[in-house]
């Protein structure tokens, strides 16, 4: 007694960061199925319990779609859950979370990007949670194990919110993110529990009271329930900006709830992105920095809710603007990949905008080199000089390209 | 001018849907032949693949393609110039309305339409079943009896021709005897017994002028249709309390016959109440059980399951309501006391 709690920093992957968090939730229910790169995070929660550590019931599903259903289930009745997946594990489990949005439910989900099939692939692409746009899941990006942690427990406080009640996924790269170490500052339990006390769902299934939770609806009905879940979509947003706030008041950092601008000042061009290639952008621009270059890097660190304003007010002060997707978006209106189509939508109603060209890079778990990123500064940087766009999206790093 | 033609044939789940497509299909065939643009569909939903369910088959056509679009991409059609009962056993009301009751199967008539039966019974037995209009209609009889097919086979017991004669009848400018001919001949290998099924019909059709205001009192009908923002979020919603039933999902209208008990016989064994699978019983106070006939899809399976046959299918026709004959036999009994 009386001694003050110091926090503790530990070298652990992005998977176990994400563990810490969801110890550190005190989480009840964890619905764990194997998939390469997001299962980590799955034994890490299992030898916390089995280390008497941590005490969650534990339910190892028989495929991806029971998983998400168990826990679907299991915040149905009003227990703080967590589940995850990857890649063609998530599109297995698809169906589920399709309906966990509709039912309102606040399921945090870890979600290691990893390429679809076919041909199979370990690497990242965001394509697997991206498939998901549409339906009303939370999806944050971040760059760093310990962003990771620091999500996951903002994803909780943010998808618990009565005036939102809905799912979260915390996307992280495939193995840049979930199978390399970082130094990571383990918050405190009393921090969290100021952070993120337990929660009541209000509407949740008891014995004692039974529901019945979207019966069979017809043309008559369906609409008005789809609009009630695009409110509470939009809703997201003021929430995600009070928890961010309220995180860097408790634990002293968190920042801005959707853009980190590196090297931007002074710069007529940028470059903005999500994910693990952050990192290896901000090295380029520095390094562009110091041969007398002046680029600038946005990292975009929600995808839902899609800060449109804040991106309006961003990107509007640079001549031309290149989107990296790690994602691609086969048919798309002008090429390149979904995130280009969002920012480019985005931006549309400016009276001013910048000229947008998108990237697509680093697909299938191919690192974004330096030379790469050089590249996409290049054609972004004559963009800004000519004014115009030479094409409108580019495939980088590909072979015979 | 507004020249548009609609039909609703009322057909029964599985059993007589093919039986109302073939009506349409026809109807929509004799359409082309008189050079209009027609249309022949079945009501979107449940209701057609469910046994025994009351639907709804369309057939809708007008002068020009123009004059059609605006009654393509519809729900229900409606009005109607005619109205099909294939099972009279519907005059008690047709499709249920989703969550909220039973449809009277004369509701969309246009006035001057009519409603067409095929029954076997007298058309004044029918006529007492209908609720009221605040006009004029009228209702024909074929007489014929209940034509019903299996899931995965089709009677064709010349009940479509027999319909199509009784509308050439009733309503000669949807379909005039001399198409419905040309028509058959075209269309069937063995058109003679076919066209001799619709004039036979044609020939023996009655009919009757209702009055405005004759008829039984409409039923409620009060949807609950809220706000966006007044829908419990993910429709979480209280469950009917365990012994109640949803007052919002009648079953009746399924029913061509329905059990009756005679109590005399029963032996309390439970086996009725327990294989219900509507959980149709209610039990009462000295331990009999007593079909709700609100809730009673006239399934029969009490009546396979008794052991001392004390359960009778009796056609729905023969009782003007659902109140429990439990509580007649009862009292009965008191009186003989």
């Amino acid at each position: 007694m009386g001694e003050v709690e110091v926090r503790e920093e530990r070298l652990i992957t992005g998977s176990e960061a994400i563990a810490e968090a969801v110890r550190a939730a005190d989480v009840d229910v964890v619905a764990a199925y194997p998939i390469r790169p997001y299962t980590g995070v799955m034994n890490a929660i299992a030898n916390m319990i089995a280390d008497g550590e941590f005490d969650a019931e534990y339910i190892v599903a028989d495929s991806e779609h029971s998983q998400f259903e168990i826990a679907k289930h299991a915040s149905s009745v009003g227990a703080r859950v967590f589940t995850g997946s990857s890649g063609v594990g998530l599109m297995y489990a698809f169906e589920v979370v399709t309906v966990t949005p509709g039912d309102r439910l606040p399921v945090v989900a870890m979600v290691g990007n990893r390429a679809l099939d076919d041909p199979g692939a370990f690497g990242v692409e965001h394509n697997d949670m991206l498939a998901a746009r549409d339906l009303g899941w939370l999806m944050c990006w971040p760059e760093s194990p310990q962003e990771a942690l620091d999500m996951t427990l903002m994803a909780y406080r943010i998808s618990e919110d009565p005036k939102v009640l809905l799912p979260s996924a915390v996307n992280v790269d495939g193995s840049f993110i979930t199978h390399v170490r970082h130094p990571v500052n383990i918050p405190l339990r009393d921090e969290v529990e100021e952070f993120l006390p337990p929660y009541t769902l209000e509407n949740r299934l008891h014995p004692d009271r039974p529901l019945t939770i979207a019966p069979q609806v017809d043309q008559d009905w369906l609409m008005e329930i789809r609009k009630q879940n695009d409110e509470a979509a939009k809703r997201a947003k003021a929430v995600t900006e009070s928890a961010h706030k309220e995180f860097e008041r408790v634990f002293g950092r968190g920042g801005d709830p959707y853009l980190e601008e590196y090297v931007t000042e002074g710069a007529d061009v940028a470059l903005i992105g999500m994910g693990s290639l952050a990192t290896s952008l901000k090295a380029t621009v520095r390094k562009l920095e110091e041969k007398g270059r002046k680029i600038g890097f946005i990292k975009l660190k929600r995808f839902r809710p899609f800060p449109t304003e804040r991106l309006q007010k961003t990107l509007s002060r640079f001549k031309a603007v290149g989107v990296i997707d790690r994602d691609f978006c086969y048919g798309s209106p002008h090429g390149g990949g979904v995130l280009f189509q969002e920012i480019r939508s985005a931006l549309y109603t400016l009276p001013e905008r910048p000229l947008v060209v998108g990237f697509t890079a680093g697909l299938g778990g191919r690192e974004v080199t330096i030379d790469n990123a050089s590249q996409m500064a290049t054609i972004t940087k004559k963009a800004a000089e000519t004014g115009k766009l030479e094409e409108e999206s580019y495939w980088i790093g590909v072979r015979g390209l | 001018m507004n020249d548009v033609i609609s039909v609703v044939v009322n057909a029964r789940g599985v059993l007589q849907t093919t039986l109302a497509s073939r009506i349409c299909d026809f109807l929509a065939y004799s359409a082309r032949w008189e050079g209009r643009s027609a249309v022949s569909s079945m009501r979107y939903g449940d209701s057609p693949e469910r046994i025994g369910i009351p639907a709804e088959y369309y057939f809708v056509s007008a002068a020009s393609r123009e004059a059609m679009e605006e009654h393509v991409a519809r729900y229900e059609p409606g009005p109607f110039d005619v109205i099909v009962v294939l099972d009279d056993t519907m005059v008690k009301g047709g499709e249920p309305w989703g969550h909220v009751g039973v449809k009277p199967v004369n509701e969309d008539l246009k006035p001057d339409g009519v409603l067409l039966v095929v029954t076997e019974r007298e058309l004044e037995k029918l006529i007492v079943f209908l609720p009221s209009k605040n006009y004029k209609y009228r209702v024909a009889a074929i007489p014929g009896k209940r034509s019903f097919s299996g899931l995965w086979t089709f009677k064709d017991d010349l009940t479509d021709a027999r319909v199509l004669g009784g509308i050439a009848k009733t309503s000669p400018k949807i379909l005039s005897l001399e198409v419905l001919k040309a028509l058959m001949v075209e269309r069937y290998p063995k058109a003679e017994q076919r066209i001799e099924a619709a004039e036979d019909a044609y020939r023996k059709l009655t009919i009757r002028l209702v009055k405005e205001d004759e008829g039984l009192e409409v039923p409620e009908y009060a949807p609950w249709f809220p706000d966006w923002d007044m829908i419990p979020k993910g429709l979480a919603i209280p469950s009917v309390p365990e012994g109640d039933r949803n007052p919002q999902y009648l079953k009746y209208t399924t029913r061509t016959e329905r059990p009756v008990v005679e109590y005399r016989k029963c032996t309390k064994c439970t086996l009725c109440w327990l294989y219900c699978p509507d959980g149709a019983f209610d039990i009462t106070e000295d331990g009999y059980f007593d079909p709700n006939y609100y809730y009673c899809s006239g399934c029969g399976v009490c009546v396979e399951i008794c052991p001392v046959k004390c359960i009778d299918m009796v056609d729905e026709l023969e009782f003007k309501d659902n109140n429990s004959l439990y509580e007649d036999w009862k009292n009965t009994v008191r009186v003989e006391r």
